[in-house]
C-alpha cells in the first residue's frame, strides 16, 4: 500500500486498508465516529505538517475530499 | 438552500424549525450526520418542543437558521480544536481568566454566537441533555424564598426555574453583559411579568448579595471558567440558606476555548466540594458517550458532572 492517506485512515480508525478507497466515510466506515474524527484530524496536520480550518475540517466527508483539501495546501498525497 | 439529499436526516416527526436547524447544520458539516441523527433520537416528544419554542424565540429577534447553525457550528468546531490540543498537550489552552476574557466573556459577538449554540447544545449533546434532565428532576417544585443563578449564561436553566418552581424570587448573575441581555430577552419572552426577577453583571465575587439569603443557589458550568473555584464554592456556602438546594454543573478533561481550570478526575472535585463546606447529596457522572468512565478518565475524555449539594 503506497497511499500514505489511505494508511493514515487505516491506522487511526483500525481497520484494513484495502477497505478503504476515496469513498469512504462516516456513514460506511463504522469506526468514523466524531472521537475518530478528531484523532483524524491530528495525525493529518502531524503527519503532513499543515493546519487545518474548522471549515476544512468540517468539509472532509470522504477521504476523497480530505485528499482534495491536502492537495489545496500542495501535499502531495 | 440546497441539501445534498444523503446529508439530510432520517424522515422523523421533527416540527420545520428543528428540521431546517438540522439541516442547516449538516449542510456545513456533513460529518456530523451520525451524531445528529443519534443526538435527534434522543431528544423526548416534550423536550423538541422546548427547542423548537427556544429556535421560535431566536427568529423572532430576527435571527435566521442559518445564523444559529453557525452558532452551534462554532462551538463544535472550537471544541474539536480545543480537544487536539488538550490530547497532545493534556492540559487546557488557558489557564487565566485574563487570556479568555476579552476573547470570549467581553466579546459581544462571540459571546452572542457561543451562547445561542450552547443552548442548542443543551438539546443536542446527550450529556448536556443529560445536565438538564438532572437539573430538571431534581429541582424542588414547591419551595419559597429566593433563587439564585450564578453564570444564567444563555438564560435557559433560569427561565426553566421561573417556569416550573414556586420560589418567590430570581436573581442572576453574569459576568458578561451579552449574557445578561439575552437572559433577559429570554426571560421577558417566556416569562414576562408573571414571575419577579433581577439580572446583575457584575462578578460574583464581588457581589453584595445577602449572606443565608438565598433558599436555591444554581451554578452551571462556572467551575471549569474560573481561576479557584474553591472561591466561589466558599461563597455560595455563605449566601446560601441551611436546607438551600444547591445544584452545580462543570465537567473534567474536557477542553474548551475558554476552560481553565481543569480537574482531572471526579474525586478532585468532590474533595473540593468537601473542603469548600458542602456535602454532597445527590451525583450524576456522565461519561464521554459510548465510553466508560474509567475509558473516560483512561484516554482523557470529557466528562460531564452535576451536583445536588448542601452545606455540611
Amino acid at each position: 500500500m503506497s497511499d500514505a492517506l489511505i494508511k493514515l485512515f487505516a491506522d487511526v480508525l483500525q481497520v484494513d486498508p484495502a477497505k478503504l478507497n476515496d469513498n469512504s466515510s462516516p456513514d460506511n466506515v463504522k469506526q468514523w465516529d466524531s472521537l475518530a474524527a478528531m484523532h483524524l484530524v491530528a495525525a493529518i496536520e502531524e503527519a503532513f505538517k499543515v493546519q487545518l480550518s474548522t471549515k476544512e475540517i468540517m468539509k472532509m466527508s470522504t477521504i476523497g475530499l480530505a485528499r482534495k483539501t491536502l492537495q489545496g495546501k500542495n501535499v502531495a498525497v | 438552500m440546497t441539501v445534498l439529499p444523503q446529508n439530510k436526516i432520517p424522515a422523523a416527526p421533527l416540527s420545520s424549525n428543528i428540521r431546517a436547524l438540522a439541516d442547516a447544520i449538516l449542510e456545513a458539516n456533513p460529518m456530523h450526520r451520525s451524531f445528529m441523527t443519534a443526538a435527534l433520537e434522543n431528544i423526548t416528544p416534550d423536550e423538541m418542543g422546548h427547542l423548537d419554542r427556544y429556535i421560535d424565540f431566536c427568529r423572532q429577534r430576527g435571527l435566521t437558521i442559518e445564523y444559529l447553525a453557525d452558532c452551534y457550528l462554532t462551538i463544535v468546531g472550537d471544541t474539536l480544536r480545543e480537544q487536539i490540543y488538550f490530547q497532545k498537550h493534556k492540559k487546557y489552552r488557558y489557564s487565566s481568566f485574563a487570556e479568555v476574557a476579552d476573547n470570549v466573556y467581553f466579546n459581544d459577538e462571540y459571546m452572542s454566537f457561543y451562547m445561542y449554540g450552547l443552548a442548542i447544545t443543551s438539546f443536542l449533546w446527550p450529556n448536556h441533555l443529560a445536565m438538564f434532565r438532572f437539573f430538571r428532576d431534581t429541582l424542588p417544585k414547591n419551595k419559597k424564598g429566593a433563587y439564585l443563578e450564578i453564570g444564567p449564561g444563555h438564560g435557559y436553566y433560569l427561565m426553566t426555574a421561573m417556569e416550573r418552581a414556586a420560589y418567590d424570587s430570581f436573581t442572576g448573575v453574569d459576568i458578561s453583559e451579552t449574557s445578561v441581555a439575552q437572559t433577559r430577552a429570554l426571560l421577558e419572552h417566556f416569562v414576562g411579568d408573571k414571575r419577579k426577577f433581577e439580572l446583575l453583571c457584575m462578578d460574583f465575587l464581588d457581589s453584595d448579595l445577602p449572606a443565608q439569603g438565598f433558599d436555591a443557589v444554581v451554578m452551571g458550568e462556572v467551575l471549569e471558567h474560573v481561576e479557584e473555584p474553591e472561591r466561589f464554592l466558599r461563597r455560595i456556602v455563605q449566601l446560601a440558606t441551611k436546607d438551600a438546594y444547591i445544584y452545580v454543573t462543570t465537567c473534567i478533561n474536557a477542553p474548551a476555548i475558554d476552560h481553565i481550570y481543569l480537574f482531572r478526575t471526579p474525586e478532585q472535585l468532590e474533595k473540593t466540594f468537601e473542603d469548600s463546606g458542602l456535602k454532597i447529596k445527590d451525583r450524576l457522572i456522565r461519561p464521554y458517550e459510548g465510553k466508560t468512565l474509567e475509558e473516560s478518565l483512561q484516554q482523557l475524555l470529557a466528562i460531564n458532572v452535576a451536583y445536588v449539594l448542601a452545606q455540611k
